[in-house]
């Protein structure tokens, strides 16, 4: 193995305390609990073999960003390879399961929109995800997909739209309401 | 719904909202009134195995606490991260691989029946097939249908546009091997939600947990007195009688006499699927007729 110098040590060090989290939460609204670890390690792999690449702050998290959802797909098409039943599946397009952990915590409602932001386009649940997860800015997004920002906002717009069409207005009300009164009276 | 209405319901549903929790277990006394009860399910399916003697032995760790959403997560990915850091720091140092290992190896097994009734029921409400089945006994597979059987349905499901909406399974009942757990759920299909139906409740599965495994379950389904049959089924099928009659035989294993199950053939599930959109959605140009 080639030797790294100290400085490029702690320079990684720096980028994994100051952006680990970001990573991990990035992948683990994407993936379940096991498999956001294994693509967040494997980022951060990637991020130390290319320590060299890796640009400087504020360029730093939407270039690690742009490194865990190629990890992702590689993952993603890892797991779609391990069983012919389960390509068939998902060849219906159902979404890919999320982390029990997050489903037993979800609302009703929540859980509803989370399965029609992931029933969206890739590209454009990939925005959406960085526009309202991530809460990046519409220009650190065009910078991670490689859009121009006005081509980032049309398909914000645009996603949005169709998600209204899904998500029927009384959702946000009746919904709500009904799961806060299930969770208290379950407690 | 305005653009804000809709960009507040997505941030909201965000399944990590804050991203500063990682590395922190909750305290017990952190307030749970938001979200509820945190587990950490830890994919199940990937971390048990039976053992020679044919007991499961599992190496799930579910926690129950209290704070935000998935932070439980945290503890176990941040662990793997750690070993991913530290084997980094192995890898770019020389000497310093003394041969320790770490003491927190031993995780102690705990899995409760309504934690593992949770993940079971969420493969559910994602129609996961192979991950349903990888909580099952043979038996209860087989009582199921089968993988192909339990596949099918799930596809018709899907096809269908049925969603399931699970609240947390609880405890009901058992005995000193077996533990019944209760997981009930609202449902929409056929598209009733973009007709402007609520989700109907009512509905709920009885699961049997044993040693760690699911060796029965029961799926409660209620359609007569939450309305549903009266809403959507009833209505489905008389559109299809009059707009697609000679579909009635292919989709339903008892139609046109019954027209009460639905058949998971390939073919029945492609029409389930392109019929229930077209009767929400009205004909779609590029179908063939």
């Amino acid at each position: 193995m080639a030797s790294f110098s100290s400085v490029e040590r702690r320079r990684f060090e720096k980028m994994y305390e100051a952006h680990g989290p970001e990573v991990l939460a990035y992948c683990a609204r994407r993936v379940g609990t096991l498999d956001a670890a294994d693509a967040c390690a494997e980022t951060f792999l990637v991020a130390w073999r290319r320590i060299d690449d890796v640009p400087r702050p504020p360029s730093t998290l939407p270039y690690l960003y742009g490194v865990a959802g190629r990890v992702i797909a590689n993952q993603q098409r890892g797991i779609r390879r391990r069983s012919r039943l389960d390509v068939k599946l998902r060849a219906l397009g159902v979404a890919p399961p999320p982390d029990p952990a997050v489903v037993s915590l979800q609302t009703v409602v929540d859980r509803r929109v989370v399965a029609a932001v992931r029933a969206l386009p890739p590209l454009d649940r990939e925005i959406v995800m960085l526009w309202a997860w991530e809460d990046l800015p519409r220009s650190t997004i065009a910078e991670i997909v490689g859009m121009s920002t006005a081509a980032v906002d049309q398909r914000i717009h645009r996603a949005y739209r169709r998600l209204a069409s899904v998500l029927r207005p009384t959702v946000t009300e009746a919904g709500s309401d009904r799961c806060l009164k299930t969770e208290k009276e379950a407690t | 719904m305005t653009f804000e209405e809709i960009d507040l319901l997505v941030r909201r549903a965000n399944p990590v909202p804050d991203p500063s929790e990682l590395g922190s277990r909750p305290s017990a006394d952190e307030d749970d009134d938001r979200r509820g009860t945190v587990m950490q399910v830890q994919d199940l399916s990937s971390t048990r195995a039976v053992d020679s003697s044919g007991e499961v032995n599992s190496t799930t760790e579910i926690q129950h606490g209290s704070g935000p959403r998935f932070p439980g997560g945290w503890v176990a990915v941040a662990a793997a991260l750690v070993v991913v850091v530290a084997l980094v720091g192995v890898s770019i140092s020389t000497g310093d691989d003394d041969g320790n290992e770490g003491n927190d190896a031993a995780a102690v097994p705990t899995v409760s029946p309504a934690a593992l009734a949770d993940a079971f029921v969420a493969r559910l409400a994602d129609h996961d097939a192979p991950g349903a089945m990888s909580y099952l006994t043979a038996n209860a597979l087989v009582e199921a249908g089968g993988p192909v059987g339990l596949a099918s349905e799930m596809r018709w499901r899907a096809a269908s546009g049925f969603q399931l909406f699970f609240d947390r399974c609880r405890e009901v009942g058992g005995s000193d091997e077996s533990t019944v757990v209760r997981c009930p759920y609202a449902y929409d299909g056929i598209g009733s939600g973009e007709q402007g139906f609520e989700p109907y409740e009512g509905s709920s599965y009885r699961i049997s947990v044993r040693r760690g495994w699911i060796d029965g379950f029961d799926d409660q389904v209620e359609f007569n007195e939450n309305g549903f049959d009266a809403d959507v089924w009833e209505p489905f099928y008389r559109w299809l009688l009059a707009n697609h009659p000679d579909d009635v035989a292919r989709m339903y294993v008892d139609g046109p006499d019954e027209a009460t199950t639905p058949s998971t053939t390939d073919e029945a599930i492609a029409l389930w699927e392109r019929r229930s959109r077209e009767y929400v959605e009205g004909p779609d140009p590029t179908d063939p007729p």
